[in-house]
């Protein structure tokens, strides 16, 4: 036991004295944390519309008033449809329209974004409320000129109308929890940033288990009088730790500098824990097959940025598409980072997701298994 | 004295370098000169500056003051004036491991200009000169240490210099390519090459060169064949004591007798005496320690060489 | 010059040997583009599924369908299925076959949606349309009857009326399209560019550790001036970031389908932004004394620079202090570059990005080659 404890104590201490590893380890985390949080410009996803609109009337405050009553619409005020254009293009905004006037007619055109789908719904929404305010003028000429009246005895007509007639009932039902939009974004992608650093501060791990083996440590060590089991068992417990460490820094740094909700603290834990199982079985197992350092870090970069992409942490498994999905549970990244959607979004607790921790736990077992088989291969 | 008064026969002209790293300072007024044709040694122990000079001849550091001039041109830090006359063989491995030997000559010869049928014809021949022909496809990093300090040799011989530049060239490699690097190096300079070796091996020294400078400290002491400078010490003879304790002590004692010119303590128990005439002081150097509490437990009588020049100009042996 | 192509070549052929660079300038940001580019094709991009239940009352029935849906349908932003009754449609929302359902009843419509809020919004906004058409026509019909008319008008003529009446507002032509980066592009041109800030390294920054195997001190020895080395390794960077540039963009176009704009353009923009990292790490070489510390140096930069430049996700929205950040970065302009470019403007839509990129490749790069000429003359 005590082997174990000053193999890890070493491990921790050369960590310490490394800046590199530091800096992988704080700042690059919180840092796209921060960055996050400040691309998406706030607490909710908005769809986001502009508005070219320099002279209003009554009717277009209508559409106006429609607009931003529909969910999760922002509009933002754009001074000509050249700058709206723009906007567009570089895709600051989802969509938006360009109120002209001619011969009497007010025209609401709608741009968009040949490629940027989001605002598509809005401009739905944008052609019913032009429409219904269309609607209430045809109203009005349809009475006035059908009756032979003029408009203002056929607007009041209509007005007493409103009240006589019953008006269709609309009512909406959200089904299976829905309207489950993520109370914060920013806390549901640190959830992604979460799982895929505890992987990749882990994959770089592995350069110290290569390290053992080239500098001669684990040679030295094995002329002592200790197994091969202690060493194997003193590497990995560095490991997890490493991989807990990171885990700890992204939670609480993301508290207590961009106050994120993380939802249950049990659940979260249980889940980096088993997240850090899968990151030291990884890195065992790196550690015995790589050669150089640079293979190290090739694998870590490009092994760790993609199963993380795949697995739902630069883009959250939820609007993945439907056929793209499934294959996201082939990384272990998929399960925490589903796990964490519902701990996060739905407020569960580690109740509700312990089965994803036990894949976890179980994928890390299985990764650490085969790595310790490979490595007391080599020593043998 | 070989040296020439031509300027064309004067291979390397070294005049008053100096070089200074912060207040320490590395190479103090320097002079020498190398004759066409002539393999000049640079002997000294670790330190004493060999490095910095040959940096200086090679334009790879600017000096302090003072001149080099390879055949007359005179060679400036940062120009590549005069450097094709120059063959340099650091003394540390200077070889892309991931190339074969073959590749690393072919990417040298063309820092030369050497390129084409004339490039390959000059590789296989100084492949065959470090016998390394028949592995030359092989990556470097395969190669045993002595083959890659003749790939690095080789390297250094491509382009055909006229001065070729050695610096420690058999540092740390096994006796047999030690000897195939001497051998290699004693024919280019039978061949006409001229060639400046550094080393502070005193054997190599006196194997290969025709004419030596020995330096310590930053500073030439002295310089001429090995027989000028063995007769600077004249019948001056060293004797190494092994005593069996306190050597400072004793070389204090030994230091009062006449006779003995110098005594220095090598190490705990060593001391190298510079006596006239050892074989009639011996008995007198023995009886010092009579009634004091050291022992001498061996001696060894020297016969005059660069060994007891250097003890004699540096006041310390040169050793490893 | 021969000498500098000659070490240029040298050094690239060893790079390409050693896969390093290849890794680091290819592979990886290809893997990542072509993940991310799959999984980013959100559901947005389809047609929304909507079903709808028959029966209920005819008027309603039938003013959702013709009223609301089919401008819709033929808009091709929904499609429309229909269900017998409620419990299928129910089942079809959660099972996700459709994103919501409107079922008529006699005296009102209900949506009932799942969580895919494109297609929910739309079934809402169409029923409620619905119901506007329907008020109207009632509202028409009663204030006729309150103006004293008999109430003998049908509600079909009522609605065909309320059509041909003329209203002072119109919608313009909907669906008007800005053309614009679209997100596999974005991504691509993103990763490409984080990736390019990587690559270089593999360049200028081997003087470094040449200078520690001595190979450096070796080929200073040859008739070759510092400068000359120096221009060499910074064009080993130079043309390592212009090779995965191209390939990258390349592949991404020819695998992924990217649009990336006027090829002129787009040549410049690449040229300068590799000229921008080639500029860092120069800076870096310059700067830094080991080679352990000038990768480290150079992974800082290429991460920050990335990060707040938008490589991984836009920044377009970013406010405050990072919309200033973002605009500090080589990554930014790449991008707004493309944006420009994107759509079918002309190459010099593309000048002002590559003017600020240029700037920028200034601005650190002839203090990182003053710097960096350290490294070359011990």
């Amino acid at each position: 036991m005590n082997v174990v404890v000053a193999i890890v104590v070493a491990n921790l201490r050369r960590l310490r004295n490394d800046r590199t590893s530091l800096f992988f380890l704080v700042i690059v985390p919180l840092l796209i944390v921060y960055a996050l949080g400040a691309a998406i410009g706030g607490a909710t996803q908005s769809t986001l519309i502009g508005v070219v609109d320099p002279q209003p009337t009554s009717a277009t405050k209508e559409v106006r008033t429609a607009l931003a009553g529909a969910a999760d619409v922002r509009l933002v005020q754009v001074s000509d449809a050249g700058a709206l254009r723009d906007a567009l293009a570089r895709r600051e905004l989802d969509g938006g329209y360009v109120v002209t006037r001619r011969d009497g007619i007010t025209t609401f055109g709608w741009m968009a974004s040949a490629t940027s789908p989001e605002g598509f719904h809005v401009a739905q929404v944008m052609a019913a409320a032009v429409t219904r305010e269309g609607l209430r003028q045809r109203a009005v000429e349809v009475v006035a000129t059908g009756r032979g009246t003029d408009r203002v005895s056929a607007a009041a007509a209509l007005e007493r109308a409103n009240a006589e007639v019953t008006r269709t009932r609309v009512r909406v039902t959200a089904l299976q929890g829905a309207g489950d939009e993520p109370k914060s974004v920013t806390a549901v992608l640190a959830g992604g940033q979460l799982t895929l650093f505890i992987f990749l501060a882990s994959l770089f791990g592995a350069s110290n288990v290569l390290q053992a083996r080239q500098f001669g440590v684990t040679r030295r060590m094995r002329a002592g009088p200790v197994t091969d089991g202690l060493i194997i068992t003193g590497e990995a417990v560095s490991r997890f730790i490493t991989a807990a460490l990171q885990a700890l820094i992204i939670v609480g740094g993301t508290v207590a500098l961009f106050h994120v909700d993380w939802g249950s603290p049990a659940a979260v834990a249980a889940l980096s824990a088993g997240m850090a199982l899968v990151g030291t079985g990884a890195a065992m197992l790196l550690g015995v097959v790589a050669r150089t350092e640079q293979q190290i870090g090739g694998v870590a970069m490009g092994v760790g940025l993609v199963m993380a992409a795949l697995g739902g942490s630069m883009q959250p498994l939820h609007y993945f598409p439907d056929a793209i999905r499934p294959f996201a549970f082939i990384t272990p990244h998929a399960w925490m980072n589903d796990a964490l959607w519902d701990v996060q979004v739905n407020g569960a607790g580690l109740g509700a997701v312990w089965g994803n921790v036990v894949v976890l736990g179980a994928a890390g077992t299985v990764l650490l298994a085969v790595a310790v088989l490979a490595m007391r291969r080599r020593m043998g | 004295m070989p040296i020439a008064t031509d300027v064309l026969d004067i291979a390397l002209r070294v005049e008053g370098l100096k070089k200074s790293f912060g207040a320490n300072v590395a190479v103090d007024d320097v002079w020498f000169r190398i004759a066409k044709g002539e393999t000049f040694g640079l002997l000294g122990p670790n330190g004493a500056g060999k490095t910095t000079t040959i940096s200086m001849i090679c334009g790879l550091i600017a000096a302090d003051a003072g001149t080099v001039d390879v055949y007359g041109t005179r060679i400036a830090a940062g120009s590549p004036r005069g450097r094709r006359l120059i063959g340099y063989v650091p003394q540390e491995l200077a070889i892309y491991p991931d190339l074969s030997g073959r590749d690393n000559l072919r990417f040298f010869g063309r820092l030369y200009g050497l390129r084409g049928a004339e490039a390959e014809r000059r590789i296989d021949e100084v492949l065959d000169v470090v016998a390394l022909r028949d592995r030359a496809g092989d990556r470097s990093e395969e190669y045993s240490g002595g083959m890659k300090r003749r790939l690095n040799i080789a390297a250094g011989m491509l382009h055909e210099p006229r001065l070729l530049i050695l610096d420690e060239p058999t540092v740390g490699i096994d006796p047999q390519s030690r000897n195939a690097i001497l051998d290699a190096v004693a024919a280019l300079g039978d061949a006409g090459l001229s060639v400046l070796y550094t080393t502070h091996y005193m054997e190599e020294a006196e194997r290969l060169c025709d004419r030596l400078a020995i330096m310590d400290g930053g500073k030439i002491k002295a310089t001429g064949t090995r027989r000028e400078l063995v007769s600077m010490v004249g019948k001056h003879d060293v004797v190494n004591l092994t005593v069996s304790r306190a050597a400072r002590a004793a070389a204090e004692g030994l230091r009062a007798l006449p006779g003995v010119r110098s005594a220095t303590a090598q190490d705990d128990r060593t001391v190298s005496v510079l006596a006239d005439g050892a074989a009639a002081l011996l008995p007198d150097i023995i009886g010092t320690f009579a009634g004091t509490p050291i022992h001498v437990q061996g001696v060894e009588v020297l016969e005059p060489s660069l060994d007891a020049v250097f003890l004699h100009l540096t006041g310390t042996a040169l050793r490893d | 010059m021969r000498v500098i192509l000659d070490i240029l070549w040298h050094d690239v052929r060893a790079r390409m040997r050693d896969r390093s660079a290849i890794i680091v300038g290819f592979v990886a940001p290809v893997a990542l583009i072509a993940v991310l580019s799959l999984i980013i094709s959100g559901p947005d991009t389809e047609k929304q599924p909507i079903g709808v239940v028959a029966g209920g009352s005819p008027t309603l029935q039938q003013a959702l369908r013709r009223g609301a849906l089919d401008p819709m349908v033929r808009e091709g932003v929904i499609t429309v299925h229909d269900y017998p009754n409620a419990g299928a449609a129910r089942k079809a929302v959660i099972d996700g076959d459709v994103d919501a359902a409107v079922l008529v009843g006699d005296d009102g419509l209900d949506v009932i949606h799942g969580d895919a809020p494109v297609g929910s919004a739309m079934a809402i906004t169409a029923a409620r349309a619905t119901g506007d058409l329907v008020d109207t026509v009632g509202r028409v019909i009663t204030a006729e009857r309150i103006l004293g008319a008999s109430s003998d008008a049908g509600v079909a003529a009522v609605a065909g009326r309320l059509q041909r009446a003329p209203s002072t507002v119109a919608l313009g032509d909907v669906g008007q399209k800005v053309a614009g980066i679209d997100a596999k592009t974005q991504v691509a041109s993103g990763l490409a560019t984080f990736f390019l800030f990587f690559t270089v390294q593999f360049g200028v920054l081997s003087l470094l550790y040449e200078r520690r195997t001595g190979t450096l001190a070796r080929v200073l020895a040859a008739p070759v001036a510092p400068w000359q080395v120096l221009a060499a390794k910074v064009g080993v960077s130079f043309v390592l970031g212009l090779l995965s540039m191209t390939a990258l963009i390349l592949t991404s176009r020819l695998v992924l389908g990217t649009h990336w704009g006027n090829p002129v353009g787009v040549a410049l923009l690449v040229l300068c932004g590799v000229l921008a990292a080639t500029s860092t790490v120069a800076l870096v070489a310059g700067v830094a004394r080991t080679p352990e510390a000038a990768g480290f140096a150079q992974s800082m930069v290429a991460l920050v620079l990335g990060i707040l430049g938008g490589s991984f996700f836009s920044m377009a929205r970013a406010g405050g202090a990072s919309a200033v950040f973002t605009r500090l970065t080589p990554h930014h302009w790449f991008g707004e570059g493309l944006v420009r470019l994107t759509g079918g403007a002309s190459w010099t839509a593309a000048l002002l990005p590559c003017l600020v990129l240029l700037a920028f490749a200034a601005v650190v790069g002839v203090p990182g080659a003053f710097l960096a000429r350290r490294a070359v003359r011990p």
